[in-house]
């Protein structure tokens, strides 16, 4: 886009607006323009209406010399041409085109066009293409309109086009009435220097009353009306629920504030009532229940049929004076945007940003010619080397992006692998570089004579083989074949721990450097330690330290291998390792916390063991506990079922027998004996016997011998 | 002399009736006044039925027609289609469209030999009105409106445009048409003329506000005259006055 220097110019500086405002007329591109010219006159020519025309014209083919289409801009010689032209792809282009508001095509111009065109078919989806092609074809920019916006473009007497907002001459409900009638609205803003600005909203209130670029009087005021967090007034809050009000001491604050905001405002403009009056224009922002504010009630502060009032045709901010005075500020400008020209230029800059996003979104469509966002930019090119002054910003199109490819190399460490190529594999090679380097840097320390030089490429591959044996095996754990891997040699050699030949062959043409903690696997630098603690490897942790493989070198990602271990063993296996080797190692380094001797772990066995112990005791007893509650919601229940299955009458003599007992337990005396089992003459009175045939007993073990006995 | 009428208080007669040489169609009413106005002045020549379009009474803007054939949209019912088919003439095809505009009387006006499209009408239906209607199609606006069938109305005998249309256009489609053109109004002044004026060849209707000088307008270039009033103003007129002199 095209960066223009535009003047602004404050409506109330007098000397500067009069000259800009000399002969002005409205600016062709822009809608209004549009709107004008193709308005019916208000003055309707008398042929094209019926209604009180004097004389009734009739349109006869007789009278018209030659058959022609005007959509296409050709004649016709005889009937049966004019019928084959109206089936021509050609003429219903130009009826959409048409239809757009643009200029026909000549036949040639279709032609060429339809060949990159699949067809027109007759619908409305190739109406995108037609804007590009337009733009492409370069036409007379007299096609090209602005949108309609919220300011008004005027052409002056310099030359220059001059823009204001559409809100200071009219209100939303008027209509433009012709060319005249804006230019004296125009010419006569300036004398009308009083307006009010009023903003509302999310409880802020403020107000301001200018004459010309003074402020005459401004209030400002906030409550606490807005949702906390929620966001949005009370009062919408509680429309939308249909229930009751929410109760909480935050709404009914915010509702009271409401209340008392809207009043306060009455109020307030009530007292500035003959400043408002004197107002030739009132801007104001209020949406929602604000509205209500200004226009509702009994009394409106201001009347919604009032000429004056204007929206603010942009986002305002934060209801503030400051706000007020920038709104004012804005409204009041007038902006040169330079001459005819760089209008234009600038209208078609801002319809092609408009075109854009049509074409993003047909490359989606499949059955679309793929549209040229090239060709787009040539005329963009085209467009800025036509406008004299805008010929630095050409470099801008040509600017590419260039991505480049920076590979860092570690050849400075070792020279022999620098002339190592890239293959295909890259996460394969570049463990591989890392290995190698940090080997033959060891190497280098350690002034071993440096055989890596006869390494070969086939070298390396062999030697992945090797590391990927000592992953292996600390991943699953098996000493043996590290130990063989590494070259360390065994006191107990088994069977089973035999490695394919080939593998030690490659074994032994490895070198292995006597610091294991420099041997490093995959892309994170993680050390065999890593990979067995990982894995919970107890025994390779343990053999891997005790060869002198160091717990406190980091991987990548500067993760010591204690804090990789999967399990709680496995950090001990660390700690016992420290315990017993208090010096080996930098333990603090290796996050390791404190040794692990075997005391200390049999204390923490037996700890164990104690509590456990403790536990299993509570456990019991609980359950003991349980199973008397058990017992005892057993009885109750026979009981119960007892009691249900006497007869009403005897339910009855039982509870008798209870109240006399008590009566008697009260007196202190001795219980009277009312009923004795059957079987052994226990007492039983006051308690629900077990009975059969009539007989009662103490329990069913005396039943039991009574039938018994019976029998 | 064309007849001033109103569909349940409404003057847009043309939304709910179809009026062609061979045929008319009313929505059905609450009552059955509106079709009782067509049937006294048709129903000796053509059929009047009684008929709705996928439910609804609003016909006129969903069909469209001539003496040759009747074309419905898509959401025409099977019902109906066979209603419309038991009581039109024989030679009268009636054809469903699959068109995306589907209000067919909005977007094609025609007579018995012209028919002008909207520009955006599929090439099918364009094959299908030339073929049911036997019509030469032109893809068209009028007064730059696309909706042809809303603001023109076309008999043989004439047309009217909508108002706005200029001079030369009006002469370049009467030239397409091979029918003389008026720019003109119905009901007090709409520009919606199809919605306001039913005509064929010798009777017109129109909503109940079209004015005088509107009707005037309309029974000159439709040529809907009544016979004897037309015979003494025309072919008697010349012996009359020859008589005084």
């Amino acid at each position: 886009m095209v960066l223009k220097q535009i003047h602004r110019i404050s409506l109330w500086e007098k000397d500067m607006v009069a000259p800009i405002l000399a002969g002005i007329r409205l600016a062709p591109g822009s809608a209004e323009y549009e709107e004008v010219s193709t308005q019916p006159s208000s003055s309707p020519s008398k042929e094209h209406c019926s209604l009180g025309l004097p004389e009734f014209r009739q349109s006869l083919p007789i009278t018209v010399k030659e058959m022609r289409c005007s959509y296409c801009q050709t004649a016709f010689s005889d009937r049966q041409e004019q019928v084959n032209h109206y089936r021509l792809d050609w003429h219903r282009r130009n009826l959409q085109r048409s239809i757009q508001g643009k200029s026909p095509l000549t036949e040639e111009q279709f032609l060429n066009e339809s060949s990159d065109v699949s067809s027109i078919s007759g619908s409305e989806d190739s109406s995108n293409e037609d804007d590009d092609d337009d733009n492409i074809k370069g036409n007379e920019s007299s096609n090209q309109i602005l949108k309609r916006q919220a300011r008004l473009f005027l052409l002056n007497a310099d030359g220059n086009v001059i823009s204001l907002f559409r809100n200071i001459l009219f209100s939303a409900k008027c209509v433009m009435d012709g060319e005249l009638d804006v230019v004296q609205r125009v010419q006569a803003a300036p004398r009308r220097q009083n307006w009010a600005v009023i903003l509302l909203g999310g409880g802020h209130f403020a107000a301001a009353i200018f004459r010309g670029n003074e402020v005459v009087i401004h209030k400002t005021f906030h409550n606490y009306t807005v949702r906390a967090k929620q966001g949005g007034s009370q009062s919408s809050k509680d429309n939308q629920s249909a229930t009751a009000h929410l109760k909480s001491s935050g709404s009914s604050l915010r509702r009271y504030n409401e209340q008392s905001q809207r009043q306060h405002i009455q109020e307030l403009l009530e007292s500035w009532k003959t400043h408002l009056t004197k107002c030739d224009l009132i801007f104001y922002h209020a949406k929602h229940h604000n509205r209500m504010t200004l226009f509702g009630g009994k009394k409106p502060i201001l009347d919604n049929k009032d000429e004056r009032l204007r929206n603010i045709p942009f986002a305002t901010r934060r209801a503030k004076f400051s706000e007020v005075k920038r709104v004012f500020g804005l409204l009041s400008e007038i902006l040169v945007h330079g001459t005819e020209e760089e209008f234009r230029t600038m209208v078609k800059d801002s319809l092609i940003g408009e075109i854009k996003p049509n074409v993003k979104k047909k490359k989606g469509n499949v059955n679309k010619p793929e549209k040229k966002p090239k060709s787009m930019r040539k005329f963009f090119a085209n467009d800025r080397q036509s406008s004299d002054d805008e010929m630095e910003l050409e470099g801008d199109d040509d600017m590419e992006l260039v991505t480049s490819l920076c590979t860092l190399s570690t050849s400075e460490l070792g020279g022999p692998d620098s002339s190592f190529k890239r293959t295909k594999n890259r996460k394969f090679v570049e463990r591989q570089v890392r290995e190698n380097t940090k080997i033959k840097d060891k190497q280098r320390n350690t002034k071993m004579p440096t055989t890596s030089s006869e390494l070969n490429k086939e070298g390396y591959h062999l030697n992945t083989r090797v590391w990927d044996v000592v992953y292996t095996a600390c991943k699953t754990g098996n000493v043996e074949y590290l130990k063989l891997a590494l070259k360390i040699p065994s006191y107990n050699k088994t069977q089973d721990g035999a490695l394919p030949d080939e593998i030690m062959d490659l074994i032994e043409c490895t070198e292995i450097p006597s610091n294991l903690s420099c041997i490093t696997l995959g892309r994170k630098s993680r050390t065999m330690l890593h990979v067995a603690a990982e894995n919970g490897q107890k025994e390779i942790v343990w053999w891997l330290l005790e060869n002198g493989c160091d717990p406190s070198v980091a991987d990548a990602d500067k993760i010591v291998p204690f804090d990789t271990a999967s399990d709680k063993d496995t950090r001990n296996q660390f700690r016992r390792f420290m315990a017993q080797y208090p010096d080996k190692f930098d333990y603090k380094k290796a996050k390791v916390p404190s040794p692990l001797t075997p005391e200390h772990e049999a204390q923490q066995a037996a700890k164990l063991a104690e509590r456990r112990k403790a536990q299993r005791q509570v456990k019991l007893e609980r359950q003991k506990e349980k199973k008397l509650k058990e017992r005892e919601t057993m009885r109750e229940e026979e009981e119960m079922r007892r009691f249900l299955a006497l007869s009403d009458r005897e339910k009855r003599a039982l509870a008798a027998e209870r109240r006399f007992l008590q009566q008697q337990g009260k007196a202190g005396e001795q219980r009277p004996c009312l009923l004795r089992c059957f079987m052994c003459a226990l007492d039983i009175t006051g308690m629900v016997p077990f009975e059969y045939n009539e007989n009662k007993f103490c329990s069913t073990k005396c039943v039991k011998e009574h039938r018994m006995k019976k029998s | 002399m064309a007849i001033r009428c109103q569909f349940e208080g409404s003057n847009e007669i043309g939304v709910f009736a179809k009026l062609t040489n061979a045929y008319c169609l009313t929505g059905i009413g609450a009552s059955a006044n509106f079709y009782s106005i067509f049937e006294e002045q048709l129903s000796d020549t053509i059929p009047v039925v009684f008929t709705s379009i996928a439910g609804c009474r609003i016909i006129g803007t969903m069909v469209t027609g001539n003496r040759h054939g009747l074309l419905v949209p898509s959401t025409t019912t099977d019902t109906e289609l066979q209603l419309l088919r038991d009581h039109l003439p024989d030679k009268v095809k009636v054809q469903r469209i699959e068109e995306r505009l589907s209000a067919l009387g909005n977007v094609v006006v025609c007579n018995d030999y012209v028919a002008l499209v909207h520009p955006d009408i599929d090439r099918e239906t364009e094959e299908t009105i030339h073929d049911v209607l036997q019509v030469e199609v032109f893809r068209h606006t009028v007064a730059n409106n696309v909706l042809v069938g809303s603001y023109a109305v076309l008999s043989n005998q004439g047309g009217i445009v909508h108002p706005a249309t200029p001079t030369q256009e009006q002469d370049e489609l009467s030239m397409l048409l091979q029918v003389p053109l008026v720019a003109g109004t119905v009901n007090r002044g709409s520009n919606a003329l199809a919605a306001g004026l039913l005509v064929n060849d010798w009777a017109a209707f129109c909503g109940m506000d079209t004015t005088a000088t509107e009707l005037n307008v309309i029974e000159s270039i439709f040529k809907i005259n009544d016979a004897p009033q037309s015979a003494i103003s025309t072919t008697m007129r010349k012996a009359l006055i020859d008589s005084m002199t």
